[in-house]
């Protein structure tokens, strides 16, 4: 515990360095906002990655494999993917165009302030929902590893990632972000081979293929629970409990199916006895829990095809991924970012999995517990002896906060920034404008990651991947059909972009909302997932309306597209 | 001339995204002419995207159905790997490939339009050239040299860009950038 405090706040420190040391170039509001575009392709390719990962993808797809079963892993897949939509269609153009932030192209591009402010509220909505789930993230773990309540645990890495980013600005943010992809990528790398090296391949009783269900390893199992927990046995089993603070165990019975509310205290499973599952888990034997598609939830074919529907076109519409695309120097430069990205995330997407195997052999108690999240934070100490599974213990502890605190900073750049300089009026012009925008922005910080995290503390119960898949799905049903109609189709209007937008917004959230009010009866149906719908009903709607409006005009439109499309270095045609 | 070095900042007056763009389009602007040019050149890149796109939805997008019709997966393995891992990780590999051949092409499209307009990167620091347009194997699709130089646009006027050294654009149809 004192080994993983030790490595967080290493890390956080080394973090923090850079950053101030990066203080030093942000001078004007264009170092600050976006850095001075001097950056090479590796460096913004691991900054990107840095900040992209996420703690949905440093726990939650190990969390979410060992909980539903390898299905789960067409999440990272759809993750990457969407740097190849983005890649193929939106980096090198909107770079080009030399817009910050999509409300600024979408001035640019349809000239209408309606529009860029229904794209500020836009990414307010969006970097919220995917804010929220991280600072959420950062006091579970917190409580994990250093035993702080779950508030108290929101409130440090809050101002941990205030300092980050009013500190430094871009320029700083960009160094900060790719020593913290590194960070990860250790992180979950290192106690991995640990972990198989130790072992020397996938334990024998691991229940992970065949007919087997999860079953409490030799010796028994034992759970220590602070709270009541309902689960319900898969199999008739025989356990026995300790109430609160009672003196002896006392023997217990439960049928096949049967559902029981264990109280607050000790569980205690005999050897061989299958382990009862908390609500919302289902009890897979190996079999089905090893079936990348088919069946029912997360593994219908439905599911996967709008997940990767979800992440492959929303990616693009995450504000704080496309602002970093925009420190490349040149299109041709963006796209080579894009591609190393594509690299570095496949390196990275490699490991989860090893934790979700190895989590469903070793750690059965958290089948009945529900917390599949902690997972990586729990295996190495589980897998391995002494000061080695303390060491591997501290570095995945040091990555998961790298992972909240470098998303959550590249989420606070981009809605400080929407804050201060889309939603309010622009500051008078004098000596001192400069100093009145860094100092806007830095209060616009404060705001937006307060605000979050209030909502974070009031929303602990909360399925943490939920509001993650809602921030993609609407990413992909306004923001994906603006830039792709708006870099690549010349008769696109401000109108149809407009309704298209509210009408993709409003199906992706009607369905979120459906299936936030159904609770856990919804999880895993198709409503958590309402890409595969809302994404053809925003591009059906904005190409139609803007096929009903009246032609844009053509200078303007020609305009655009030249800014686009035409190479850095390429003058225009003479004629 | 009109093209700025690149990585360099641009012209004071203004932050660099706002004023790079005005600048680029104003350019645009003041020709009637390059807007057929930038037409074909936006065709022949949402073509090579397109090619792309479908490439990578027929290698990924078949995979859950790949899954779905071998139900036994599960039970093999490879060098203690079980297969439906394999499976899963499969698409990493496919993503790299396809956007490293697609950053090439495209760059050497770009490099191909900057040829033809007669201003790719006459100061021969091959930073757009050389980014793809002369590696090997590129052979962009959609702008032929064959097809353009029946255009008047690349009828070159020296009184028109007199900063623009005239060996520049015969030089670079000399020793083409891609076939």
């Amino acid at each position: 515990m004192i080994l993983a405090i030790g490595a967080i706040v290493a890390v956080t420190g080394g973090a923090l360095g850079i950053g101030a040391w990066g203080v030093r170039w942000a001078r004007t509001t264009s170092d600050l906002f976006v850095a001075s575009r001097a950056i090479t392709p590796w460096w913004n390719a691991a900054a990107i990655s840095g900040e992209y990962l996420s703690a949905a993808s440093f726990l939650g797809v190990a969390g979410l494999t060992m909980r539903s079963g390898l299905a789960a892993l067409w999440l990272p897949v759809g993750f990457t993917a969407g740097y190849l939509a983005l890649l193929l269609f939106v980096a090198a153009p909107l770079r080009r165009f030399g817009s910050y932030t999509i409300p600024d192209f979408v001035e640019g591009r349809l000239r209408s302030r309606t529009l860029r402010r229904a794209s500020a509220w836009t990414v307010l909505a969006i970097g919220g929902l995917y804010l929220v789930p991280q600072l959420r993230g950062a006091g579970l773990a917190l409580g994990e590893v250093a035993d702080v309540p779950y508030a108290v645990g929101i409130a440090l890495a809050a101002v941990v990632v205030w300092a980050s980013v009013a500190l430094g600005g871009m320029r700083a943010v960009t160094y900060v972000q790719a020593f913290q992809f590194w960070v990860k990528l250790v992180a979950i790398s290192l106690p991995a081979f640990f972990v198989v090296a130790h072992l020397g391949g996938l334990p024998e009783r691991a229940a992970l293929l065949g007919q087997e269900l999860p079953r409490a390893p030799q010796g028994g199992l034992v759970v220590a629970l602070d709270a009541p927990q309902a689960v319900t046995f898969p199999r008739a089993a025989t356990y026995e409990v300790r109430e609160g603070a009672a003196d002896g165990f006392v023997a217990r019975r439960a049928a096949e199916g049967e559902r029981v509310v264990l109280p607050r205290g000790d569980v205690r499973l005999p050897a061989g006895q299958v382990v009862p599952v908390a609500d919302g888990i289902r009890a897979q034997t190996g079999v089905d829990w090893a079936q990348p598609a088919g069946g029912e939830g997360r593994g219908s074919p439905l599911f996967i095809y709008s997940l990767l529907l979800a992440t492959f076109l929303g990616t693009m519409g995450l504000p704080h991924i496309l602002v970093r695309f925009y420190t490349n120097a040149t299109g041709s430069a963006a796209r080579k970012t894009a591609v190393r990205v594509l690299g570095l995330l496949g390196l990275f997407y490699l490991f989860p999995v090893v934790y979700g195997l190895f989590g469903r052999a070793l750690l059965p108690e958290l089948y009945l517990t529900g917390d599949t999240d902690l997972v990586v934070l729990r295996l190495p100490a589980a897998a391995l002896d002494g000061i080695v599974g303390e060491l591997a213990t501290a570095l995945v502890s040091a990555g998961a906060f790298a992972a909240f605190v470098s998303a959550a900073s590249g989420l606070l750049v981009s809605t400080a920034g929407t804050v201060a300089y889309d939603l309010t009026a622009a500051p008078a012009p004098g000596a001192d404008e400069a100093v009145r925008r860094r100092r806007r922005f830095r209060w616009s910080a404060v705001v937006a990651i307060a605000a979050t995290s209030l909502l974070a503390t009031a929303a602990r119960g909360l399925d943490i991947t939920i509001l993650v898949s809602w921030s993609f799905a609407l990413a992909a049903s306004t923001f994906c059909p603006l830039l792709l109609l708006g870099i690549w189709w010349t008769r696109l209007t401000a109108r149809g972009a407009l309704v298209g937008m509210l009408a993709g917004g409003a199906s992706a959230s009607a369905g979120i909302a459906a299936a936030l009010i159904a609770g856990t009866a919804a999880e895993e149906s198709l409503l958590t997932q309402p890409a595969v719908v809302s994404v053809p009903i925003a591009f059906a709607t904005m190409i139609l309306v803007s096929l009903a409006d009246e032609r844009p005009p053509r200078r303007q439109v020609a305009a655009a597209m030249y800014a686009l499309h035409v190479p850095e270095g390429a003058g225009p045609p003479r004629g | 001339m009109t093209a700025r070095p690149h990585g360099t900042p641009p012209p004071p007056g203004g932050s660099p995204g706002r004023g790079a763009r005005v600048d680029r389009q104003e350019l645009g602007e003041a020709t009637s002419h390059g807007q057929l040019y930038v037409d074909r050149l936006r065709a022949a890149h949402l073509t090579l995207s397109g090619v792309a796109l479908v490439a990578f939805g027929g290698l990924v997008g078949a995979l859950p159905l790949v899954a779905l019709a071998l139900p036994s997966l599960e039970a093999q393995s490879l060098l203690g790997v079980p297969l439906p891992v394999l499976l899963l990780l499969a698409p990493y590999p496919v993503f790299i490939v396809i956007g490293a051949v697609y950053a090439r092409r495209a760059d050497g499209l770009d490099a191909t339009f900057a040829a033809l307009v007669g201003e790719g990167d006459p100061d021969g620091d091959g930073s757009v050239v050389a980014a793809g347009g002369r590696a090997p194997g590129v052979r962009p699709g959609g702008l032929h040299d064959s097809e353009v130089s029946r255009g008047p646009g690349v009828q070159r006027d020296p009184g028109a860009s007199p900063d623009a050294p005239t060996t520049g654009p015969a030089d670079l149809r000399r020793d083409p950038p891609a076939p």
